[in-house]
């Protein structure tokens, strides 16, 4: 057999541009297959990890979902605030380590305004125990300062210094403008790939004393507007505890504990409360888009079907100009299951490169563009060697081939058997 | 010592109602140049492939070196044919993806035998030199060049020489001169004729034409799907 694999790559060497284009339409769909799933478990992972370190999120009852689009992803309002006398009595019982206020539902030129403490940037882990940290300045949010995500320092081109003025709402109409209230940026935080590269963050006691009020009446139906105007002038700054708050961040001292803190919080008398984890809510989240995950699987695994048929089709079509090939290999002492063999190394000699030239340019295409895709997209496209899903396409994709290759293989022998030494060519 | 003999044979192809060979007797010694003459559908590629072992005749016996080829399985003929038999077909005869020396060790790679025919401390590649250098295509222009672009004549001449190597006992030629011109026609049965008498090759020559009958010991026809023997100019001597 050593001869028949040697003969096979000679044999491969004269038809080489022939077999280029199934060469390539393979290392194309190597490309698509693996890209696909490698693009696939970036972005699973990386919203799987938008916050980690976190053991619960906690806010005004809720569905899961929402809770965790508002706290997280600062997208949607919540209907209900968690008063802070809850956030003071839940954070200092025994089991809980730390805990961070979040307050919501101001905007920047579009992007949230996160109210929030200097615990937010001690505890808030994203990715593998990520901490956020300042790519420039400091995350000093107290007083009238502010710290900007990477994405909304480079969209609106602030620096260090710049003065921000921060609207009432989410819209980008800025109709509602505390034009006196204006932050100073102390700090610009480094590319995370989660929501914290959109959100302006500053100080909970600061963004509660700008419109104390608009928290503290939203729960009666009232004129926003009349009320802005009557009471525009009545705001203080010195650093009182909040009414309410958003929701919060929870760490707790014992992991083990986090199902029962979590019940004794979704039970809790005084207000009605949710507290979930954020890692199942995740899960639950991605659970919604993994029916477009299943389609690019789908369309990728089209793609490598019709590669395979392409090279099904040029081995079927050379087989009958490759007859007399067969018949001289025949008379020289070649036994039908050589000629089997020649056909059957020849396609899986092919799939091999194709696969091989596959992996080896997208690799170098992940590799240029690995600091591209992070910092436009804020994904992090994992550059490990195979992981056990891609090995097992690979396999696939080499077993499918050997599959295919079997066809042809099988007619030449069967020809070569019929038409032995004879052939009319 | 005879080497090859036809006993009461029959062969049809599936699907044929009357059977196209009909041979009772055919009987070639060991070392002895046949010519067999046949039209173009008198069966002879038949009775070739029947000689070499790739199909197995309905009735009667085919012996090649005293052994009974058409009881044998199908693999057992397949190694029959890469140990003992040389074979050159009418045209392309080259594997067009190796070299001139590839091509006449062809059979040394499929058979052991062929393989370790060779005087002590030579081996396939060196045999081949020999054998083209015997038929003129030594020269490094020659062994360099891809064999496609060889011409006809030349290429007959490697496949005489890939028939020969590691000395099979039987060499069978499958109108090998039909697309040379009469010039290279004469060169290539010389050179063939020469090799197999200097090996005492039993060669079984096919033709359609039968200007070069004379040179052979035996020469017969195929008609009908019968053998006629034909008055021999020269020689004669075989059975």
């Amino acid at each position: 057999m050593k001869f028949i694999l040697k003969l096979a790559l000679k044999s491969i060497r004269y038809r080489k541009a022939a077999l280029l284009l199934s060469i390539l339409s393979i290392s194309l769909s190597v490309i698509l297959l693996l890209g696909v799933e490698r693009i696939r478990s970036g972005i699973h992972d990386s919203f799987t990890s938008t916050i980690s370190g976190t053991d619960l999120v906690v806010g005004a009852r809720t569905g899961n979902i929402s809770l965790l689009l508002t706290t997280v992803f600062h997208i949607g309002y919540t209907n209900q605030n968690v008063s802070w006398e809850s956030y003071e009595a839940i954070s200092s019982s025994p089991e809980v380590s730390w805990g961070i206020p979040l307050s919501l539902g101001d905007s920047h030129k579009g992007f949230p305004v996160l109210g929030t403490t200097a615990d937010f940037f001690a505890h808030y882990k994203y990715g593998h125990n990520l901490a956020v940290q300042p790519k420039t300045g400091s995350t000093n949010i107290e007083e009238m300062n502010c710290v900007l995500g990477s994405k909304v320092a480079k969209e609106l081109g602030y620096e260090v210094g710049d003065n921000v003025v921060v609207t009432h709402g989410m819209g980008k109409e800025e109709f509602m403008k505390h034009d006196d209230e204006q932050f100073v940026v102390t700090g610009i935080l480094g590319s995370t790939g989660t929501p914290v590269d959109q959100t302006v963050f500053v100080s909970l006691f600061a963004m509660d004393a700008i419109h104390s009020h608009f928290y503290g009446q939203e729960e009666e139906e009232h004129d926003v507007f009349e009320d802005v105007l009557n009471s525009h002038e009545g705001h203080h700054h010195q650093e009182e505890e909040p009414n309410s708050i958003t929701g919060f961040f929870m760490g707790l001292k014992n992991p083990a504990d986090i199902l029962a803190v979590q019940r004794k919080i979704n039970n809790y008398k005084i207000e009605p409360l949710t507290a979930i984890m954020p890692v199942v809510t995740l899960t639950e989240l991605w659970n919604i888009v993994r029916p477009v995950e299943k389609m690019l699987m789908v369309i990728s695994v089209l793609v490598l079907i019709v590669a395979l048929g392409g090279i099904l089709a040029t081995l079927i079509t050379s087989l009958n100009d490759r007859r007399r090939e067969m018949a001289i290999l025949r008379s020289a002492g070649a036994k039908p299951k050589h000629i089997f063999g020649l056909i059957l190394i020849e396609t899986i000699a092919v799939i091999l490169s194709g696969i091989l030239s596959g992996i080896i340019i997208l690799q170098a295409v992940a590799i240029l563009s690995k600091n591209l895709v992070a910092e436009k997209l804020g994904l992090m496209i994992p550059m490990e060697w195979f992981t056990i899903n891609e090995l097992l396409l690979l396999l696939s994709i080499l077993l499918l081939g050997t599959l295919v290759g079997i066809l042809p293989a099988y007619q030449s022998y069967k020809k070569s058997m019929s038409d032995g030494l004879t052939v009319k060519k | 010592m005879k080497q090859i003999e036809i006993k009461d044979l029959e062969f049809k192809w599936k699907g044929q109602v009357d059977a196209l060979l009909k041979i009772d007797h055919l009987k070639i010694e060991k070392g002895k140049r046949f010519f067999l003459q046949g039209e173009s559908g008198s069966g002879k590629t038949s009775l070739l492939s029947l000689l070499a072992g790739i199909n197995a005749p309905q009735k009667g016996l085919i012996e090649l070196l005293g052994q009974p080829i058409n009881k044998m399985k199908t693999h057992e003929r397949d190694e029959f044919r890469a140990k003992h038999i040389g074979y050159i077909f009418q045209l392309f005869n080259l594997v067009p993806y190796l070299s001139v020396i590839e091509n006449v060790t062809l059979p040394c790679q499929f058979s052991k035998h062929r393989n370790n025919a060779f005087a002590s401390g030579n081996n396939a590649k060196n045999e081949a030199i020999r054998l083209l250098k015997h038929v003129g295509l030594a020269g490094k222009d020659v062994l360099h060049k891809p064999v496609t672009e060889l011409s006809v004549g030349q290429q007959q001449r490697v496949a005489a020489c890939r028939a020969l190597i590691g000395n099979p006992e039987i060499i069978i030629a499958d109108e090998p001169t039909s697309s040379l011109d009469e010039k290279a026609q004469q060169t290539f049965i010389r050179l063939l004729l020469a090799e197999c008498s200097a090996n005492e090759t039993t060669l079984i020559f096919v033709s359609h034409d039968a200007k070069f009958s004379h040179l052979f010991d035996k020469s017969a026809r195929l008609e009908n799907g019968e053998i006629v023997y034909t008055e021999q100019k020269s020689k004669g001597g075989a059975k």
